[in-house]
């Protein structure tokens, strides 16, 4: 019974906004001159085009709630997502409604209750159709991006009212961070491609080497149906190649805010307990981690086996495209550590790239953790 | 169809009703409307892609120069008629916009202007129209202006919205919209057909809005609006040979009146028997001069008003007879009456009237309609305010047109020898001068020949039969007034030379004649006769029905009507059709034109009676509950098996996610499942299973997670295991999925 008063009072009463257009006002306004005039003078005739207009005014809150009723919005995100780079976000719209059409609509993504100022327009979804569209945006900082809806509006049918409604769907989409740019100095001495080497590695091509579980990450396309449906669970089927050079990233995350008029590096003082130093969006520290991520997509893109290592944390060397999604989806939440944290392990051997926020990046041969030697 | 070509179309249309509401109106001239259709019929062909629109462009200076001259005409044309501006020049000058708008349709602002133009313009038709013509242009102009608007607003959205998805790569950027507006499936008969519905329910519910909102307007006391005619013969004074020459071709209506002892009448032929009895007086004048009747205004002669708590009495009591009993309202035949055709503020009513009824003052009104004396039996309307101060008396005339009203009038021929008047000789010879008096230029001439005529007739109603016989016998009734520019006197041309006339003259001969030979006259005009109307029992009197006619003072007798005009004039009865129409007009004049408080009070009244609710002493009808219940059966069973019908309908659609609806519960259930978990964002893939979307909810943590995965094993053993279920876990399950997909603590991660 409460469930059927609630939905009956959501029916009756639904959450909408209709503030008026600019026509709409102008509509308004001369209504109620119309109606003065009628009274003022008793002109009966002019009583019916007052009745007109009041009545055109319903009936366009009724035909737009009509159009808004039992409509579904899904979204269909982009497989990655780079800070200020444009992506397309699609936007499906399907019509519930078994014989009316619905006129001119318009879907807005919601970021926290506020639209993103980018709008799919439908000009008419016939009933129980679904149509699709996209809007390109770009994300201009890293991390989540917390979607929490839609809202869905229209001014159908007279473009006097604007009536729109919020609808809940949560969705949380992952920026990765800004591709910059790589300096050439980074990349001079690494082979542009793999070499024939002593060891096998995992990768895409080659031979076949054996079946693992599918871990998240994993490209859908190496998955084993045969062997998945009769584990119950998805496999991919691996394959090995000669080993590539090893990279590894060294990326210093021990940062401070730069205070006021001076500079910071890590080692300096440290912030203030329980702040959140990435709220600040240091510029330095922000274009470090671009370059971690555009230098690792690079070399992955070129077969590189690439692995990572922040202060505390690291990810190991591997190749292939999940290994780039591993990566960037690290570097996408990465927040700068304490200056106190312990330094990011570059590894026995193989190549670094050791980038420190505020300082140009570095290229060495790891040996020594203390003091990479500089090859080029 | 094509949507470009729906909107043209629907735009011309608009422009099209907006004309015909002026005409319905009568505020354009015939010159006007013939422009007007010409030109924009013309530009149809003005579409941005043409030459015609091409040519145009290059000559919009001049024609900008063009419209801002006709722009200063009408100025020039207003201000000239101040303080009582015409509003002609205005109508025109936006006539001439809408056409000089629709040879330049380009954007969407043109059209936008277009349609307030045409608003405008029936806005001022609504102002002055009677007809009932307008009702019929104006439902057409709300199913226009429902489709013309929305195919504005589709063709701006489409102008300023329309985007296409591309790859990532390319730049988004808009589609052509030529090609949209040039499709065909955005609008089509159905789209029309269902904005036309709506359209209706606009009409209705302007029709609604009319009769609910009360009249308690500050305004004139009678609604209605404006009359524009004036007809001539109910002035303060009457010159012959204008008012019966410019009425005997006009039939438009005058007044309509219900009169209950016509409608009790069986036959046809009874009828207009009567009809010709009928005469409305009007105005009375007292004097004549050159050709010129004019009232005297001596106050001696001036008309007394009784005022009762029901009717106005009127009288005059320098002629009343002192043995008359006074009249009661049963006796005298009722009539009520509709004035719709003439301006001036004359209380028309049948010979002779005795008392009138008006309407009551509106509610919150600050002025009221009142009987003012006039003279000699003449009554006439007045706009005061409630404080019972006259009204600006140029005001009057703009008044009238509308008025409803109700007479008493008894027939002064009824009544065989009721003494209703005094001797001559009791009555002071300067109160009857005016009746007597004859123009000095004509005296001689005239007392001879009406001795002559009346020669051995001793008694006044002798003398009125021989004159009338005599006018009969050698003149001749003729609506021609070629009269001779020399002729000193119309009435004496008449007389003497032409011998030709139309009723104005037969009266006004036949009153100087008797005034010759000392019996007192006064000429009075009016209408006679009328039509019957069957449809709806009243009479309907147009303006060609005007009529002059005397009354001549016969002693103890009274004033008595003398009609010295030769029956030339055939009855008419109106064929079914005209009837039919002229009861619509009938009934659009009193109950949309006319329109008032009064009127609504009835209507609810009426409506109270109809239903039964109140007004019976004893116990409530029973017939009246009956009425409403069996309807109100009907509607309530449609609607209960519409209800039913729905629910019980098999579920056809799709579910989101996939999974084909079944008849079953189960199937139903997780359907519904499914549904709110897409509204919480969570939708299943074309690619995942019920179990793999079972356990994603799970993992996601949402409230309602393990009820569904129960639901996910039940629905697939049903599907495909043809497992028996029980009802009361299912219930169970559908209490514990009330909350399903409600957001957990934490926020969800689309994956990227």
């Amino acid at each position: 019974m409460g469930r059927f008063a609630s939905s009956a009072r959501r029916w009756i009463f639904p959450r909408r906004r209709f503030p008026p257009t600019r026509e709409g006002w102008y509509f308004l306004i001369a209504t109620l001159l119309v109606s003065l005039a009628a009274i003022n003078a008793g002109l009966n005739l002019l009583f019916l085009v007052w009745g007109m207009m009041l009545f055109l005014i319903l009936a366009s809150g009724v035909l737009s709630e009509i159009c808004l009723r039992r409509l579904q919005v899904r979204r269909s995100t982009p497989q990655a997502i780079f800070a200020d780079s444009p992506y397309l976000m699609g936007i499906s719209l399907t019509n519930g409604k078994r014989r009316l059409p619905s006129f001119s609509v318009e879907v807005e993504d919601l970021v926290e209750g506020r639209p993103i100022e980018k709008r799919c327009y439908f000009l008419k979804l016939p009933a129980g159709r679904t149509q699709e569209t996209a809007y390109r945006h770009v994300a201009t900082e890293r991390g989540h991006l917390r979607l929490s809806g839609f809202r869905v509006s229209t001014r159908f049918p007279f473009g006097l009212i604007h009536k729109s409604k919020d609808v809940a769907a949560p969705s949380e989409l992952l920026i990765y961070p800004a591709l910059t740019g790589v300096p050439d100095h980074l990349l001079r001495g690494f082979a542009s491609h793999h070499g024939r080497g002593a060891h096998k590695w995992r990768s895409r091509r080659g031979e076949f080497f054996g079946l693992r579980e599918f871990r998240q990450g994993d490209d859908p396309r190496d998955i084993h149906w045969r062997t998945s449906a009769r584990r119950g669970s998805p496999f991919v089927r691996e394959t090995e190649d000669d080993e590539g050079q090893e990279v590894r990233v060294v990326f210093d995350n021990r940062w401070t805010a730069r205070p006021a008029g001076g500079s910071a590096a890590s080692g300096d003082a440290p912030p203030p307990s329980g702040s959140t130093l990435r709220d600040g969006r240091d510029p330095d520290f922000e274009a470090a981690v671009s370059l971690a991520a555009s230098v690792t997509f690079e070399l992955l893109h070129q077969g590189y086996r690439v692995g990572l290592a922040v202060a505390g944390e690291e990810i190991t060397p591997e190749g292939g495209p999940a290994q780039s999604t591993r990566i960037l989806r690290f570097l996408a939440l990465l927040e700068a550590a304490r200056p106190e944290a312990p330094a990011p392990h570059a590894g026995r051997t193989g190549a670094v790239i050791r980038i420190v926020p505020g300082r140009p990046a570095e290229l060495g041969v790891s040996g020594d953790a203390s003091a990479p030697r500089r090859i080029a | 169809m094509r949507f470009q070509l729906t909107h043209k179309l629907t735009t011309y249309l608009l422009v099209l009703v907006a004309i015909a509401t002026l005409q319905a109106a009568n505020l354009l001239s015939p010159t006007a409307a013939a422009l007007a259709l010409a030109f924009g019929a013309l530009s149809w062909f003005s579409d941005p892609t043409t030459r015609l629109f091409t040519w145009l462009s290059n000559a919009t200076l001049l024609l900008r120069l063009v419209a801002a001259g006709f722009f200063l005409l009408s100025a020039y044309q207003v201000w000239a008629h101040l303080p009582e501006p015409d509003l002609t020049p205005v109508l025109n000058l936006v006539l001439f916009l809408a056409v000089y708008k629709l040879f330049q349709r380009a954007a969407n602002r043109d059209y936008l202007q277009i349609y307030v133009l045409a608003f405008l313009m029936v806005l001022a038709g609504a102002a002055f129209a009677q007809s009932v013509a307008f009702a019929v242009v104006f439902a057409a102009y709300v199913v226009i202006t429902t489709w013309t608007l929305i195919l504005l607003h589709l063709r701006r959205e489409m102008e300023e919205n329309y985007l296409v998805k591309h790859s990532g790569n390319a730049p988004s950027h808009k589609v052509g919209v030529a090609r949209i507006l040039n499709s065909r499936r955005v609008v089509g008969a159905p789209f029309l057909a269902m904005t036309a519905v709506v359209a209706i329910v606009i009409c209705a519910g302007a029709t609604l809005t009319f009769a609910l909102v009360p009249r308690v307007g500050t305004g004139f006391a009678l609604g209605g609006a404006r009359a524009r005619k004036n007809l001539i013969g109910f002035a303060d004074e009457v010159t012959l040979g204008t008012s019966g020459f410019l009425s005997g071709e006009d039939d438009t209506v005058a007044l309509r009146a219900v009169l209950p002892r016509l409608s009790r009448l069986n036959s046809d032929r009874e009828r207009d028997a009567e009809m010709d009895r009928l005469y409305w007086r009007g105005t009375v004048y007292e004097t004549y001069q050159k050709g010129r009747w004019l009232r005297a205004h001596h106050e001696a002669l001036r008309t007394q008003l009784e005022e009762t708590d029901g009717p106005v009495w009127i009288e005059e009591p320098h002629t009343r007879g002192r043995d008359e009993a006074p009249p009661r309202l049963a006796q005298l035949e009722r009539q009520e009456i509709d004035i719709v055709g003439v301006a001036a503020p004359v209380a028309f009513a049948l010979d002779q009237p005795l008392a009138f009824e008006l309407p009551p003052p509106k509610l919150g009104a600050l002025a009221e309609v009142r009987l003012i004396p006039r003279w000699s039996g003449e009554v006439a309307f007045q706009n005061t305010g409630l404080d019972g101060r006259a009204g600006d008396p140029t005001a009057d005339l703009r008044v009238f047109s509308g008025a409803h009203y109700v007479a008493y009038s008894r027939d002064p021929f009824a009544g065989g020898d009721a003494h209703r008047g005094q001797p001559l000789a009791a009555i002071p010879a300067s109160l009857m001068e005016p009746y007597l008096s004859v123009p000095t230029a004509l005296e001689p001439r005239l007392t001879v020949l009406a001795r002559q005529v009346t020669a051995g007739k001793p008694t006044a109603a002798g003398k009125v039969v021989a004159v009338m016989e005599w006018l009969d016998k050698t003149h001749e009734y003729s609506t021609d007034l070629g009269r001779r520019s020399g002729a000193a006197d119309p009435i004496e041309n008449f007389l003497f030379d032409q011998k030709t006339g139309h009723c104005e003259y037969f009266a006004s001969a036949a009153a100087l004649m008797l005034r010759a030979v000392g019996v007192p006259t006064r000429y009075v005009n009016g209408f006679l006769g009328g039509e019957w109307n069957a449809v709806g029992q009243y009479v309907t009197v147009r303006q060609n029905r005007a009529h002059a006619w005397v009354e001549a003072y016969l002693g103890e007798t009274g004033w008595m009507r003398v009609d010295a005009t030769p029956p030339v004039r055939a009855g008419g009865r109106m064929n079914r059709l005209r009837q039919l129409l002229d009861s619509v007009e009938f009934f659009w004049s009193r109950w949309v034109v006319g329109y008032d408080l009064g009127r609504q009070l009835d209507l609810a009244r009426n409506l109270e009676r109809g239903v039964g609710a109140r007004g019976h002493a004893g116990p409530r009808p029973a017939f009246a509950f009956r009425r409403l219940l069996v309807p109100g059966a009907i509607v309530v069973a449609v609607a209960l098996g519409w209800w039913l019908w729905r629910r019980r309908r098999p579920a056809r659609a799709q579910a989101p996610g996939g999974a084909v609806a079944l008849p079953h519960a189960v199937g139903r259930l997780y359907r519904r499942a499914l549904e709110k978990l897409a509204q919480h964002g969570m939708v299943r893939g074309s690619t995942e299973t019920p179990r793999e979307l079972a356990a994603r909810v799970r993992a996601a943590g949402v409230e309602g997670a393990q009820p569904f995965e129960e639901l996910t094993e039940l629905y697939l053993q049903v599907r495909f295991g043809k497992r028996e279920i029980d009802e009361s876990r299912l219930g169970e399950l559908t209490r514990l999925l009330n909350r399903l997909g409600a957001p957990p603590p934490s926020q969800t991660t689309q994956a990227a």
